[in-house]
């Protein structure tokens, strides 16, 4: 709880100053190539993993990814680099 | 990109078995090990790759009871060189031959010399031996300045030398010396004299005082048209006399043939032998009997493969092969018609060579037997121009 405070503080702190807010509040970054390669930065990790869905948690969203042939190409602490055929990208808010 | 870093780095491809098998790589993402080519088995199992250090730290997560691991296969470099760790001697070799390809090309293996015209190349080869370049020279024992100072002393013939070397070939060029001709400037006065003995046809004075002309014959060295001119008001003044001067020359040759000739007939027969020069020590790869010898003549012709890996890097290894092919020496007799017209052929390119460009307007020959021998005798008229500039003296 106090955690989601401190970040929701932390995103108005840096929007307010035009920081970045990836940097400032960690919130996720998602660059998303052609419809084919997704790198989302600062995830949370892994929720659900599967050929047609990647649900990816971002802290205080939930990133729901759904296509064909998906899978995770790469993943690190930070980094998550996704290819398939990105179809649609559900955000749920938690 | 990745995939060659991995290669060299090492992998390891590992199965995970787990009631939640994204929780099991989300652990391994939070411990800093990497993973890529995540691919889903069926709904409790993936399988992933991860370096070799990855899999060891992510093998104490099963002890949580989080999953299983198991290892699918070792990738790359390490895991090659790990099969080999035992195989001292394929080690050794194949560090004695990078060792020895290293050095080796440190020496010079291949000399060739390019530009040359009338001085020949073994002369020029030659004069680099005594200057301490040859094969199997030491590459940075000689500076290429010091080389081209001392070989153009050498050589006076030579006007221009470099010495060019690239990994284990040596590449020479020269530019040979070409006789100037003798120019008088035009502010000096000069005589046109005759260059060649002829009978003068024309004669157009441009500047001087003739003393030929046209119908009169000449020879060689006689004067022309002379510089000097005798004014009655300035007295004799000199002058840079310009002509052109136009006149028959002749020319007479004699080439000779005999009538019988020794050619070769082949019998068919060939031998080939091999022989290897290794850093300029030639080792036969065949035995001929000293005690032998032959009955026919023999020709033989050799052809050399320098040993090379890629454009410029010469091995010192030559490999050498000799073709015999035997012949039987037959005599016969040499025809007219082929006489004749073979040595009208070599009158004419030296009646060519000679004539320098001159209009030929005939040239008659006559071909005889005689005395065992064919004489053929050519006599060629031709126009040309005879006038050559000399300084007065």
């Amino acid at each position: 709880m106090r955690d989601k405070r401190k970040a929701g503080v932390l995103e108005r702190f840096s929007r307010a100053l035009d920081l970045p807010a990836d940097v400032v509040a960690g919130l996720p970054r998602m660059n998303i190539i052609g419809g084919n390669e997704i790198l989302i930065e600062n995830h949370k990790g892994i929720l659900l993993y599967n050929d047609t869905d990647i649900h990816v948690s971002g802290g205080n969203v939930v990133l729901k990814l759904h296509g064909d042939g998906m899978s995770v190409t790469a993943m690190n602490a930070t980094e998550l680099l996704i290819s398939g055929r990105l179809l649609g990208i559900d955000f749920v808010y938690v | 990109m990745l995939n060659i870093i991995n290669y060299f780095r090492g992998s390891v491809r590992v199965e995970l078995t787990s009631e939640f098998p994204e929780r099991f790589i989300n652990i391994c993402a939070q411990n800093n090990i990497a993973l890529w080519e995540i691919e889903r088995g069926d709904n409790h199992t993936l399988r992933v790759s991860m370096r070799g250090e990855g899999f060891r730290k992510a093998q104490t997560f099963t002890h949580r009871g989080i999953g299983q691991i198991r290892l699918v296969r070792r990738m790359g470099l390490p895991n090659f060189l790990l099969r080999y760790k035992k195989r001292y001697a394929l080690m050794a070799s194949v560090l004695l031959m990078v060792a020895a390809l290293t050095a080796l090309s440190m020496f010079i293996w291949e000399i060739d010399v390019s530009g040359n015209e009338n001085i020949s190349k073994e002369v020029i080869l030659q004069e680099l031996n005594e200057l301490g370049i040859g094969i199997g020279t030491y590459r940075k024992s000689f500076k290429p300045k010091d080389i081209q100072n001392q070989m153009l002393i050498k050589i006076p013939e030579l006007e221009w030398l470099a010495v060019n070397v690239t990994g284990s070939y040596a590449s020479v060029e020269v530019r040979e010396k070409e006789p100037k001709p003798i120019i008088v400037p035009e502010n000096e006065p000069c005589n046109i004299v005759s260059e060649k003995a002829g009978l003068i046809v024309a004669i157009n004075t441009l500047e001087g005082s003739a003393s030929v002309k046209v119908g009169e014959a000449v020879e060689a060295g006689q004067l022309l048209v002379s510089g000097l001119i005798n004014s009655n008001v300035v007295g004799v003044r000199q002058v840079h006399a310009m002509a052109e001067v136009t006149a028959r020359t002749w020319y007479e040759y004699t080439s000779v043939l005999p009538v019988n000739a020794t050619g070769k007939k082949y019998t068919g027969r060939e031998r080939t032998r091999n022989a290897i020069i290794l850093a300029g020590f030639r080792i036969n790869l065949f035995w001929d009997n000293p005690k032998k010898t032959p009955v026919m003549g023999t020709e033989k012709t050799v052809k050399r493969s320098t040993l090379k890996l890629g454009e410029r890097f010469t091995l010192p290894l030559v490999w050498v092969t000799e073709t015999l092919t035997e012949y039987e020496p037959v005599d016969f007799t040499v025809s007219y018609g082929s006489a004749d017209a073979f040595m009208k052929y070599a009158l004419g390119l030296r009646l060519d060579d000679e004539s320098q460009g001159a209009e030929i307007l005939s040239a008659d020959f006559a071909t005889l037997e005689q005395n065992g021998v064919y004489r053929c005798d050519m006599a060629a008229e031709c126009l040309e121009s005879i006038a050559k500039t000399v300084g007065i003296q």
